[in-house]
């Protein structure tokens, strides 16, 4: 009985939470905390955390595959975390979830001291850097979606996982040049789109989904992108961009049989001008930008022949150029308040002669830093595939709102 | 042996001479400022031994800096950077560091130059959370130049960085450091007689901007139109605020601005003044210069304090 009153004493003394404070409070010793790692569990050297929450409401007038877009959705919840490994490298990693599936979206390391100080080398899975729009996550864009024309050609955006060398340099006093060039396992589509082809027009969604094997790769297999921009100030308050972008995506399948290895490519080269004026007093401004897109991809089909007659079958491959573009207008009329509007046309990647458009208004309104409501109506003439399974040139109409908030890190960055 | 020829080498050597300090002289130093009162400051204390650029003109919303080409250049070209800190520059600059890999103004390196140290910050708030404002600076107010005592810390700040960054030369920039202290305290002591009769005096002002001041000057700030830091006021707020202001009888509102339009919101209905003033000197114009701009500031609370008080 005296052991057991003893060993509860002491279980209390150990467990007792104010003990271990009460014992510091009021000392005139530094506090470890304060200097010194005293935990496993001390987070002064973990990595900064953010948290990106998206929710859309859309109602559209289609009654074929845009309806399965009408209501209330989470398009995603990102949580990314960025830190510095040592002086010469960072990493960054981003991981999506959504309301079926969680996917790890990028993870890289910067390595910033291998080559010159403006060259940096990026390694991992990440979003490759094609053109304006396309590398930047869903809730960052000043529209609800990825402009249609880059869901036509490139899926929204274009991930990968392999290598890109940056690089810049100044251009006296006011403008500089900026490059990059990276090299890939393969250009993979990703993109959360609500309305748009990447949505399920065309038949898009469908194809992603399919994963066939293909032959062995052989060097020269490899995704390669190349951006080259340059930026320059024409005022105090405006500034320029004029880029171009390339991707060549060269992909080998089987043809009639495993011993018939074909080649199915596809490249994209991108053209871009943006214009950006910012009042820094009032945070008030405008912006412009264009994208134009050319896609020349192949496509592979088996033609069976007759099946009677022994090696009739033929793979045929076909190959498209399809072009597009888009542009858009923004007017900030103060630091919470933007309207824009936006417009795109192309042809479409797999049949040139089909030609799709779409027209939006919106308003975006920033409650906060951290906290933006956006309001699009958006117009579209687009083929669709009905109820029925037939393809169909219709017009509909859809109304969204988007809530956006954000917790944590961010930062407000160059525009490269 | 003529000795004409090591005469007219003796004649040469003395004629040159003078000329050898520009022979071996260095070019400037580039300074990088992020503020024009920053800017003015480092020309006082480094003369002609620096090449100073301030990345802001003085009217922007420190805020909301847009990152460009300009910025980015003068970044990656500099010696040193001198920055407010206290998070007031914390929406761009640290972005632009990363980008320009300037290793010679990276943070901790002798090239950059933080004003903020030894300043003791006012307004630092109690609880960390969002919920007490998006733009909440957890280290405290950073508009502290807006007090001339501690503009003292930042040109004491700026001799002991240019010191480090060239120790040359580091006598010249306390000589004139100091001469520019001087200075400084003389219009300290004139601003400090010309305010003591207001001492007491209220006023509002739209964001936390003034704390610094109000102490140096013995003023009192009764309230703040913003009701937190960054959140544009409901009107149940901006009706506090003028019960506050008819109550405790105030006659000024200080305004930034981009805020004009609420402070005369606020002011038609208690009937006070409102003052709209810069909380930074500009690179152009009548504002240029750290102790003109500040001279400015004493005279036009001096002038609207006492046609409050009448």
């Amino acid at each position: 009985m005296k052991h057991q009153l003893s060993i509860i004493a002491l279980l209390l003394f150990v467990t007792f939470p104010g003990s271990d404070l009460s014992a510091q409070e009021g000392s005139s010793r530094i506090g470890l905390g304060d200097y010194g790692q005293t935990s496993i569990l001390d987070n002064r050297f973990n990595p900064a955390l953010s948290f990106i929450g998206d929710f859309v409401a859309t109602w559209s007038d289609d009654e074929g595959i845009e309806a399965g877009a009408d209501g209330f959705k989470l398009r995603g919840a990102e949580i990314g975390l960025f830190g510095a490994v040592d002086d010469a490298y960072e990493f960054h990693g981003i991981l999506f979830f959504d309301e079926e599936e969680v996917e790890l979206e990028e993870a890289y390391v910067l390595a910033t001291d291998w080559l010159t100080p403006t060259t940096h080398i990026k390694a991992g899975r990440f979003n490759m850097d094609f053109g304006k729009l396309s590398p930047i996550h869903d809730g960052e864009l000043p529209t609800l979606d990825k402009p249609s024309v880059l869901q036509e050609y490139i899926g929204g955006t274009l991930r990968g996982t392999g290598a890109e060398v940056h690089w810049w340099s100044p251009i006296g006093d006011a403008s500089l040049l900026r490059g990059s060039l990276g090299i890939f396992q393969s250009a993979e589509s990703d993109s959360h789109v609500i309305l748009g082809p990447g949505g399920g027009h065309h038949g898009h969604g469908e194809e992603e989904d399919e994963d066939e094997e293909g032959p062995l790769r052989e060097t020269g297999d490899f995704a390669i992108n190349a951006r080259l921009s340059s930026l320059f100030d024409i005022s105090d308050t405006a500034t320029v961009q004029l880029g171009g972008s390339l991707l060549t995506a060269p992909e080998r399948v089987f043809g009639v049989d495993e011993d018939d290895i074909q080649n199915v490519d596809k490249s994209v080269m991108g053209l871009d001008i943006t214009l950006v004026s910012t009042n820094e007093s009032n945070g008030s401004g405008y912006r412009f930008q264009a994208e134009a897109l050319i896609n020349d991809q192949d496509s592979g089909e088996l033609d069976e022949g007759d099946p009677a007659v022994e090696g009739d079958e033929i793979f045929n491959i076909t190959n498209q150029e399809a072009t597009g573009f888009y542009f858009m207008a923004e007017r900030t009329v103060d630091s919470n308040n933007t309207i824009g509007l936006s417009y795109n046309q192309y042809e479409h990647a797999e049949d040139s002669d089909e030609e799709s458009s779409d027209f939006g208004v919106y308003y975006t309104k920033k409650l906060n830093e951290f906290n933006r409501l956006r309001f699009e109506i958006r117009s579209f003439k687009d083929l669709a595939l009905e109820e029925d399974g037939v393809e169909e040139l219709v017009d509909f109409t859809a109304v969204s709102v988007q809530w956006t908030v954000q917790l944590g890190s961010h930062g407000h960055g160059l525009e490269w | 042996m003529s000795r004409i020829p090591n005469r007219i080498f003796a004649i040469l050597i003395l004629v040159l001479l003078p000329c050898t300090e520009s022979l071996f002289a260095q070019d400037a130093i580039r300074v990088v400022t992020t503020t024009p009162d920053l800017a003015d400051i480092v020309r006082q204390v480094g003369g002609s031994r620096v090449d100073v650029t301030s990345l802001t003109r003085g009217s922007e919303d420190l805020h909301k800096v847009r990152p460009r080409p300009r910025l980015l250049n003068t970044l990656f070209r500099a010696d040193a950077l001198v920055q407010i800190g206290l998070d007031l520059e914390h929406s761009w600059l640290p972005q632009l560091l990363n980008a320009a890999r300037n290793p010679k103004i990276r943070p901790g390196s002798p090239g950059f130059i933080n004003c903020s140290a030894g300043i003791e910050p006012l307004d630092i708030p109690e609880a960390i959370t969002r919920k007490e404002g998006p733009d909440l600076h957890i280290k405290g107010n950073p508009h502290y130049n807006l007090s001339p005592i501690q503009g003292r810390k930042i040109v004491t700040n700026v001799i002991e960085g240019l010191c480090l960054q060239s120790p040359q030369y580091c006598e010249e920039y306390r000589t004139r450091g100091n001469e520019y202290l001087k200075t400084l305290d003389k219009k300290i002591a004139e601003w400090k007689e010309r305010l003591k009769p207001l001492k007491g005096a209220a006023f509002i002002e739209y964001h936390p901007t003034w704390s610094y001041f109000a102490k140096d000057f013995g003023l009192l700030i009764v309230d703040r139109i913003e009701s937190k830091a960054g959140v544009t006021p409901q009107a149940a707020h901006i009706a506090k605020v003028v019960e506050i202001a008819n109550q405790k009888n105030v006659g000024l509102i200080i305004s930034r601005p981009a805020n004009k339009d609420l402070a005369l919101k606020v002011a038609s209905n208690c009937n006070a003044n409102v003052v709209v003033l810069p909380y930074l000197s500009s690179t152009t114009g009548t504002l240029q210069g750290y102790i003109p701009f500040m001279e400015l500031v004493v005279s036009t609370f001096e002038k609207n304090l006492k046609l409050a008080k009448r």
